[in-house]
């Protein structure tokens, strides 16, 4: 039995796996989550299971059988919806279901305050989410890591923590950050250079960039090229909607704020 | 470019791997390196003559492997349709890497797939399979005798079916691709782990690196087979040796799918003018020797149809009234090159 999805080179079989590091992974994930959410109120905390929830489902739907086993050693395609489900929804839902309560809570106190300010500058998480955008989609890395289970581990892992952080500085209230919407709208659009760079050259190579899905045994009568074309399209299309739709969000927030300000003044 | 030989850990060991070991010593660079000759595959050190086997297509006729491929760069491999790894993927990586090179590169090649698993792999699911790769494959099938036989004869061990496994059962084959060049030798062998851009490098290279100059039929051996590069599409002309180890022959005609026609010619000089005038058939003494060279008989290709540049080949096929037809791959070169090779 395998703990973690990986490469396996063994023929695709529609029959169930069980993946209990995934699970172990999602319950440790849950429990701590559900930590940080019982501060809130009923309101809050039902916001908090809605969108916190969510994003909990999407991480273990991405990681167990069949999604994460597909991704992991078969399909590219399924490999770039993972990478956007884990890197760009599940974080921005998990932040976004952390009640207020609790970030009021750590506004107050000084030392994790403190850490925090430091550690998710939109600076600071903007190259870091980059340089694991970047580092977890080159093949040289990609190859050997997704052939052992804590290799898969190491990139699955990687991708919600990164974005996490890279989503921190949009989601998060806290810490307190000046600059406003416009400077999270440039930051959303600089953070995602390398994801679409990435997702071009996916989308025009000539070749299939990762050995592990080359040769892995083939499933579903497409070629690697074309699966590889579609990993590229998803990179562009999916997270280009999501990035846009959010950057969108904020204009419009903001735009609105603007709007009601204008109106308050006499 | 190289073949990587990629494993995935921790995966049982496909029975087609326990296989890989063929007969062959051969030899490679480390990984990251070409073989000495230039391959990403697995270079022999000593290239090894094409086997003699027939065996049936999936349309039903007979198909002599060797006459058949003679001349061509043909990559031959065992496996079975029911294979759930090595087989697809290695056929898949061919195909998408013939389908990117230029119409006349692959217009060259022959892929050769022989079944190991007779009694499931009938000739049309055989030829539904391969077609799903391309159609140009060659599919083949026997019985099983002449299917082992035809697998001792590539230097290979014969495929074993574990037929306790029930209906299912999986076939241990022998995982590499076999590449013969143009001259019927095998030169470069390609495991599983080839990618696609090792097949598109190596491809050219296999067409037209033939290092055989020699090329024989019954007692007839051909030598030296070169055909200086045209500019653009004018005629060729096609020069080489013919060595004749038997009794007398006669050459009656050459023939070329490289060109529109092909004749012999004499050049002959009068009143201080060169001529080419039709050579009609040729006699070669027993024990003797007939050349095709500058400034005497030689053979003309006309109407190329396409442009070659020195480094590629061409086929022709030189037809003798006792021996048949030989067919021959010879250098296009250039002319500087024709002149310091003579």
């Amino acid at each position: 039995m395998s703990w973690w999805c990986s490469a396996t080179g063994q023929a695709w079989e529609w029959t169930w796996r069980a993946y209990p590091g995934v699970w172990l992974f999602v319950l440790a994930l849950a429990a701590g989550y559900w930590r940080v959410i019982r501060v809130g109120g009923p309101a809050e905390r039902r916001r908090a299971v809605r969108l916190g929830g969510t994003g909990l489902l999407l991480v273990w739907l991405l990681l167990d059988w069949p999604i994460g086993t597909l991704g992991a050693g078969y399909l590219v395609s399924v490999h770039a919806l993972q990478f956007l489900g884990l890197a760009f929804i599940a974080p921005p839902l998990l932040l976004a279901g952390v009640p207020g309560t609790r970030w009021a809570r750590l506004a107050r106190s000084a030392g994790p305050a403190g850490t925090l300010r430091v550690l998710t500058h939109p600076l600071l998480t903007g190259v870091l989410f980059n340089f694991i955008v970047l580092t977890t989609h080159l093949p040289m890395v990609v190859d050997p890591l997704m052939a052992r289970q804590a290799g898969a581990f190491l990139i699955d892992l990687a991708w919600l923590g990164g974005g996490l952080l890279f989503w921190w500085p949009i989601v998060a209230p806290v810490p307190a950050r000046t600059g406003g919407a416009l400077a999270k709208i440039g930051y959303l659009f600089a953070g995602t250079l390398f994801h679409t760079a990435i997702g071009m050259w996916l989308l025009l190579s000539r070749w299939p960039v990762y050995e592990v899905y080359e040769l892995a045994p083939p499933i579903g009568g497409r070629s690697v090229l074309v699966d590889q074309g579609i990993a590229g399209g998803f990179m562009e299309l999916l997270g280009g909607v999501i990035i846009i739709g959010s950057i969108a969000v904020l204009f419009f927030r903001w735009a609105g704020r603007e709007a009601a300000e204008a109106r308050a003044e006499p | 470019m190289r073949v990587t030989r990629f494993r995935f850990p921790g995966a049982p060991r496909p029975r087609a791997l326990l296989l890989a070991a063929v007969l062959l010593p051969a030899c490679r660079g480390d990984a990251g390196e070409l073989s000495p000759g230039g391959y990403a595959g697995v270079e022999l050190t000593q290239p090894r003559p094409k086997p003699d086997f027939t065996l049936t297509t999936t349309d039903g006729r007979p198909f002599d492997f060797r006459r058949e491929t003679d001349g061509y760069l043909t990559f031959l491999f065992f496996g079975y349709t029911n294979c759930p790894d090595v087989c697809p993927v290695h056929m898949a990586n061919l195909a998408a890497a013939l389908d990117r090179l230029p119409r006349e590169t692959a217009r060259d090649v022959r892929v050769v797939f022989v079944t190991t698993d007779p009694a499931r792999d009938t000739p049309a699911r055989i030829r539904e399979w391969l077609d799903a790769f391309d159609p140009g494959f060659i599919g083949l099938t026997g019985t099983p005798e002449e299917l082992s036989d035809a697998q001792v004869a590539a230097g290979l061990l014969p495929a074993m079916a574990d037929t306790a496994a029930g209906a299912a059962y999986e076939v241990g084959h022998a995982a590499q691709v076999l590449a013969y060049t143009p001259d019927n030798l095998l030169r470069v062998q390609y495991p599983f782990g080839t990618r696609q851009s090792d097949w598109a490098h190596d491809i050219p290279l296999l067409r037209t690196r033939s290092a055989a100059r020699e090329f024989s039929a019954g007692d007839l051996r051909v030598l030296e087979a070169v055909a200086p590069a045209p500019p653009g599409r004018g005629p060729m002309a096609l020069y080489l040796i013919v060595v004749n180890e038997g009794a007398a022959d006669t050459l009656v005609a050459i023939e070329s799918d490289a060109a529109d026609s092909a004749a012999l010619h004499r050049q002959m000089v009068h009143g201080g003018s060169a001529r080419m005038m039709p050579a009609g058939v040729v006699a070669i003494p027993a024990g003797g020797t007939l050349r095709l060279e500058p400034g005497g008989l030689h053979a003309m290709l006309n109407g190329p149809r396409r442009s070659f540049a020195p480094g590629d080949s061409l086929r022709v096929v030189l037809r003798f009234r006792r021996a048949g037809a030989l067919p021959v791959v010879a250098r296009v070169v250039s002319y500087t090159e024709l002149e310091t090779a003579r």
